[in-house]
């Protein structure tokens, strides 16, 4: 049978099981309000200064909740976190939709940012452990968070562009009071979806254990430490070319009607990063070494030049390559941790981001006032460059070659205790190649440890050849139909 | 939306299969996420790194067909995501044929024994930890 066969016949796969998944993040990302919402505040009376304290309780808010919620995440639901998220989303738009004055509009931000600490580190996390059940390994990850991100990153274009049609048709206000459906309808998505189980742990931890097993995993764990910082800082960067970048346009005078495109194309890039991502083998050191350039090439481009076309070039391509990174990034962090600290290790990385870009983008605004936008350019350059060389620094270090360096009790091409019990049901099913038979039953023969394990498994299967067993009815199994 | 899924399953399935068989097996060897917690084995600085830091405790005598073993067996089946109880209910507890459960599932045969793997040695830790609780008791 072929594959596509297989796929078609089989109710729960993977594709399928993902799909309330990806139509709720489509719609979470219909936030209609956001290409006016400046305009709207100047409408209700913010001037520069209370946009800046708005900014600053926003940011407040979001690294205050993210761990805490990334926790409750492994520990609750995952799924209800989401769903917690929306509702967030949709008591924020209300409120910023129904505010005539400053600090209503603050509150609604500050409730925004429960919806950003919620969500971030959640759905990665979903996808990761989902793509584990429903096929055994991680390899698929990057493939899947990629198409999640190109589902979200559509819809935030097409939104972008219905609020400012849908704005200049009737007014900004109603651009908020428009986004509330489309959450709804996410709620209801979400609560379809049939979320991985593998986080849950086989018996209650107690919440401090839990708390400490997280931050421990992100603090001790050296190879955890280098990937959380890599993480991190390509989040700082993408804020910053978010947050900075129409600066550049401004410097340069750009026409007002060219900031609609730019700002497409820059939120497009979210979405094809992801679809790039499951094109390229990032597992090729060629690949990974031609991300880890190209990223402070764009960055000093990006600086270096005084034309309008290289500057917008320039930054697409850069936002791009960061995409593509943060995906990377995201699947070697989720290879090092284990499932029941995954959502809360994940958000770590957003509050260190958020601690990074906080002094960041006061020094880089303090230097921008003074020197101008252009020359504080190299601010960016500079983490560019930190993130390219801790991105090749993650793909030589998981070299076997490198690690037979330092580890010369146990050269990689010998089969140890670890190995082993990754291959003991291709050795039951005698599928191993002849060589690597050899070694297994090689290495048994002399280490108790592992005959002891072969042997525990062997018992587990003799229960299950005793158990009064039967399959799940297909008929009953839950495959939402549409 | 039901072409779009399809379409995407195909596309991953498609970049699925590493290149050369070695690689096939290789690839489970390093990172990844580990069958048995990585926190059992040693790490680069210990005198053994991937060896066992301590070996898997003895189980006491063992009767599969035992009342509190089979017990012990329904419940932590059912704490098994959906699919890694089907594979392991018809590899294990029916007999099925590993080309028949694939295919009923829609998985290579790789996915088909990894998701056995880490099913059986689920199974097999929590069993443990459940019958060394009742045997404290």
């Amino acid at each position: 049978m072929s594959a596509a066969l297989a796929v078609a016949a089989a109710p729960r796969t993977l594709a399928r099981r993902l799909v309330p998944l990806q139509v709720a993040m489509g719609l979470q990302g219909v936030i209609l309000w956001v290409p006016v919402e400046k305009l709207f505040m100047t409408q209700i009376g913010f001037t520069p200064r209370s946009v800046a304290i708005m900014a600053a309780a926003y940011a407040a808010v979001v690294p205050l909740l993210e761990v805490p919620s990334g926790i409750l995440a492994d520990r609750w639901s995952r799924n209800r976190i989401m769903v917690c998220a929306s509702i967030a989303l949709l008591a924020s738009s209300l409120l910023g939709g129904l505010s005539t004055n400053v600090p209503t509009y603050i509150a609604a931000a500050m409730v925004l940012g429960v919806y950003f600490a919620l969500s971030s580190g959640t759905v990665d996390s979903i996808v990761y452990d989902v793509v584990l059940e429903e096929t055994g390994s991680s390899e698929q990850y990057e493939t899947w968070i990629g198409r999640v991100r190109l589902v979200e990153s559509g819809a935030f274009v097409a939104s972008a562009l219905a609020g400012g049609l849908l704005a200049g048709w009737s007014s900004a206000r109603l651009t908020y009071f428009a986004t509330l459906p489309f959450v709804a309808i996410a709620v209801a998505a979400f609560l379809r979806f049939d979320e991985p189980r593998l986080n849950r742990a086989a018996e209650p931890v107690a919440w401090r254990a839990h708390v400490a097993l997280t931050y421990r995993t992100m603090i001790r764990e050296p190879g955890v430490r280098q990937v959380m910082l890599l993480a991190a800082l390509v989040g700082l960067l993408s804020q910053a070319v978010f947050e900075f970048g129409p600066l550049w346009l401004i410097a340069l005078a750009a026409p007002a009607a060219l900031f609609g495109p730019y700002w497409a194309a820059i939120v497009s890039t979210l979405g094809i990063g992801g679809y790039l991502t499951s094109k390229v083998n990032l597992d090729r050191r060629v690949t990974v070494s031609l991300l880890a350039l190209a990223t402070p090439a764009a960055a000093v481009a990006l600086t270096l030049t005084r034309s309008l076309a290289a500057v917008i070039a320039a930054q697409t391509v850069l936002a791009l390559l960061l995409a593509v990174i943060s995906i990377r990034a995201g699947k070697l962090l989720h290879d090092g941790v284990p499932s029941n600290v995954r959502a809360g290790v994940s958000s770590g990385v957003g509050t260190l981001s958020w601690m990074l870009f906080l002094p960041f983008s006061l020094v880089f605004g303090w230097f921008a006032h003074s020197h101008g936008v252009r020359q504080a350019g190299w601010f960016l350059a500079a983490a560019a460059l930190l993130v390219g060389l801790l991105l090749a620094a993650s793909a030589f270090q998981r070299r076997p070659t490198a690690l037979a360096a330092t580890d010369l009790a146990a050269p990689p091409d010998e089969l140890a205790c670890k190995e082993l019990v990754e291959l003991v049901a291709d050795y039951l099913d005698g599928v191993l190649p002849p060589d690597l038979k050899h070694k297994f039953q090689q290495h048994r023969a002399g280490c108790d440890g592992c005959t002891e394990y072969v042997r525990q498994i062997g018992l587990t299967i003799r229960a299950l050849q005793q158990a009064d067993l039967q399959l799940t009815p297909r008929a009953q199994a839950p495959a939402p139909d549409r | 939306m039901g072409w779009l899924a399809r379409a995407a399953a195909n596309t991953a399935l498609r970049g699925e299969e590493p290149r050369n068989r070695f690689a096939r097996w290789t690839a489970r060897w390093f990172a990844r996420t580990p069958t048995v917690a990585g926190s059992r084995f040693q790490d680069a600085g210990e005198p053994f790194p991937r060896h066992w830091r301590r070996f898997p405790d003895p189980w006491p005598v063992f009767d599969p067909a035992g009342a509190d073993v089979q017990d012990a067996l329904a419940d932590t089946i059912g704490e098994l995501p959906a699919t890694w109880r089907e594979v392991v209910i018809a590899r294990d507890g029916l007999g099925r044929d590993a080309d028949e459960v694939r295919e009923r599932l829609g998985l290579t045969a790789r996915q088909q024994r990894a998701i056995l793997n880490r099913a059986r040695a689920m199974l097999a830790e929590r069993l443990a930890h459940r019958l060394a609780a009742e045997g404290d008791r």
